[in-house]
């Protein structure tokens, strides 16, 4: 990688690790990471989400999900997101503010597909922490949803024998004072 | 003796096809009944001819005896395999296959009926000699009755509510001085949930092992056993990882509960497929919990150890045919572990993922057996179980079984739904399960909020961390290539021929 950045910062659960990159050919790569050198072959297939590499002469399998800048990869039980960064990359990516999220503590929304078999609550009751809100069925399994604390329905969109989504808001409760 | 010209399969997904890849072996003609939900499922597209039986809800299609009955009729079906689940175990459907001079492959119905029952099935366990979770099966009274009673059979005991269920009305007492509330406490449950405080006792096993014994019957009255499996590993009493042999039995503990599981069978005039399930305590104290009168969705480890093929010896036995093979025939070769692939979150308790499959490919390799009924394409509907499959791994002994099962884990490609892959590759790599130091508490001990992001150690951190970098370096390395390659590009050449616009 002649005239190009010879390292990347791969962040990983919290931790940025940099890795020297050495000689790279479609079929294989040098890396030092610290004192420790590591000898990867291997075609890297683009938009297969399994992949094989010998790396340090290990055949190693893994499947890799890509999706905004980041690589999740999954190897062996374990699942990690990981982003590899050039020099340049890694401090301006320091320099992004933190994305917020939004509250939506107030809001139940459905867990899974599903078709709601019963509504417990309606617009303007007082529900307390740990009350039933409502059942939905999914794979023969009745689950049940519980409020998470005391509160007031504002908002109660559906109602029983719908068929819900995933991620769809079911009841709005208002916000605590 | 002949064996049967056409089966009817009443079921749908993996145990489907897998019955009718051993119908074809055999030469047997297979009807598939279907849903309309699962009108291009795999098992339809396998069967030589497929029926419709309904809509979607199993109750309105796999449930529909009538409708059922009328594809035997005008099929010419022969015989009936059930698999498990929907009507496996329906007094009612067996009946009026007999009626309809159609074979049940299947078990006695008498035997089915006697086993359906908690308290008749511990009755006749007794009668048999089989041994059961010491306990007091009568109604108990008084706090002081129960401690009585407690103290006889020795602490800890669980107090059960007799209507009970989904663990309510139950407590665990350790000690004499704690009797008087857990009494209460699981009366009073057992009140509010079922309307019903009748409590029992019985004792408490802890860290229990869930192994089970295979038994095969034939009409003549010979019954064998094909060895265990171990299915402690279990997520909310569902089983997620089996094997079999189990590493915990002795061979004098697994003939004692081999024989003991031959004897329940025979005092049922047992026939066919079926398993008695016993919990195992820590010293090898061997419990009767139930028995399963069909064939059980983890089969294939005891097939794999054994070579016997069990809906082969359901098929002949239903025939009529006496079995080919004596106890003193029966080995166990080998291991085999069993994973079961859910479309589930994991990272969401595990919650049901339902979708088209957009990408699948089923591994490979030596040893490994995928019992699926899926293909890339097909779709997990909301209507029936979220089992994928059941990705089974064969070696010389449990290390090898367990690395092919990893290997084929990670080389299992599937995607559109999100799948329990990495959750099965996390309990298959817990130092604990190659230990073989696990009980039915396993994921509970382990995983008790659940299953999330596991940390990982420096060294993987440093293979996550060159993977990354290595993908990195390949997707600039292919950018490269392609303005590079505009050098050569046919618009280019063409443009320096003078032919381009």
């Amino acid at each position: 990688m002649a005239g190009q950045d010879t390292s990347f910062y791969v962040a990983i659960q919290g931790e940025s690790v940099r890795v020297d990159v050495g000689e790279v050919s479609d079929t294989g790569a040098q890396f030092r990471i610290g004192e420790h050198t590591h000898a990867v072959h291997g075609r890297y297939r683009p938009g297969q989400a399994l992949q094989e590499l010998t790396i340090d002469g290990y055949p190693v399998r893994f499947r890799v999900d890509q999706a905004g800048g980041r690589l999740t990869i999954t190897r062996r039980g374990k699942q990690v997101s990981t982003r590899a960064m050039t020099a340049l990359e890694h401090d301006l990516y320091a320099l992004m503010p933190a994305k917020q999220v939004a509250d939506t503590s107030n809001r139940v929304l459905s867990p899974m597909p599903g078709k709601l078999i019963a509504v417990y609550v309606e617009a303007g009751q007082a529900v307390k922490a740990g009350e039933a809100l409502c059942v939905i069925e999914a794979m023969k399994m009745e689950n049940v949803l519980f409020a998470e604390r005391d509160g007031t329905v504002v908002k109660l969109d559906v109602s029983a024998g719908q068929t819900v989504d995933a991620d769809q808001l079911l009841i709005e409760f208002d916000r605590p004072g | 003796m002949p064996l049967f010209d056409k089966i009817l399969i009443a079921n749908r997904g993996e145990i489907a096809c897998r019955v009718i890849r051993s119908c074809q072996r055999l030469g047997i003609a297979t009807v598939a009944i279907y849903s309309e939900a699962d009108r291009n499922a795999l098992h339809v597209r396998m069967a030589d001819e497929a029926w419709p039986v309904g809509p979607a809800p199993s109750a309105q299609s796999y449930l529909n005896v009538e409708r059922i009955l009328e594809v035997i009729a005008a099929s010419g079906a022969q015989a009936v395999h059930p698999g498990y689940g929907f009507l496996s175990e329906n007094a009612e459907f067996a009946r009026r296959l007999d009626e309809a001079g159609v074979v049940f492959i299947g078990p006695p119905q008498g035997a089915v009926r006697a086993m359906g029952d908690k308290i008749e099935s511990k009755k006749l366990a007794v009668q048999a000699g089989v041994s059961t979770v010491p306990g007091y099966v009568g109604i108990i009274d008084t706090p002081d009755e129960a401690a009585r009673i407690a103290e006889d059979i020795g602490f800890p005991v669980m107090i059960k509510a007799t209507a009970g269920g989904g663990g309510k009305g139950m407590r665990v007492v350790s000690r004499r001085e704690e009797m008087a509330e857990g009494f209460r406490a699981a009366a009073s449950e057992a009140r509010s949930s079922f309307g019903d405080d009748r409590v029992f006792i019985e004792k408490y096993i802890t860290r229990p092992r869930h192994i089970e014994i295979q038994v095969l019957g034939d009409r003549q009255g010979n019954i064998v056993y094909l060895g265990e499996r171990e299915c402690s590993i279990q997520r909310r009493h569902q089983k997620v990882i089996e094997e079999a042999p189990s590493l915990f039995l002795t061979p004098e503990v697994r003939r004692a509960m081999g024989e003991q599981a031959v004897a329940l069978a025979r005092a049922v005039g047992y026939f066919s497929a079926g398993t008695v399930e016993f919990i195992v305590d820590q010293e090898r104290n061997f419990y009767f919990l139930e028995m399963n009168t069909r064939l059980q969705v983890e089969h294939p480890v005891t097939e794999l150890v054994t070579g016997i093929d069990l809906v082969e010896q359901m098929i002949r036995v239903a025939a009529g045919e006496p079995l080919a093979l004596r106890q003193e025939d029966v080995t166990l070769t080998g291991w085999a572990i069993e994973a079961r692939v859910y479309a589930e979150d994991a990272r969401r308790g595990f919650l049901p993922s339902i979708g088209r499959l957009t990408d699948y490919r089923e591994p490979g390799g030596p040893g490994i057996r995928v019992d699926s009924g899926t293909y890339e394409g097909g779709e997990i509907s909301m209507f029936y179980d979220p089992m994928i499959a059941k990705l089974i791994a064969y070696g010389e002994d449990r290390a090898e079984a367990t690395a092919r099962l990893v290997d084929a884990l990670d080389a299992y490609d599937i995607r559109g739904v999100t799948t329990n892959l990495d959750f099965l590759g996390s309990l298959l790599s817990h130092p604990r399960f190659a230990s073989g130091d696990i009980s039915t508490n396993f994921i509970a001990e382990e995983y008790p909020d659940g299953y999330d992001e596991p940390t990982v150690s420096a060294a993987e951190r440093e293979v996550f961390a060159v993977i990354a970098a290595y993908v990195r370096a390949q997707q600039e390395l292919r950018a490269r290539h392609v303005h590079a390659g505009d050098a050569d590009s046919p618009w280019k050449l063409l443009k320096r021929a003078g032919q381009g616009g």
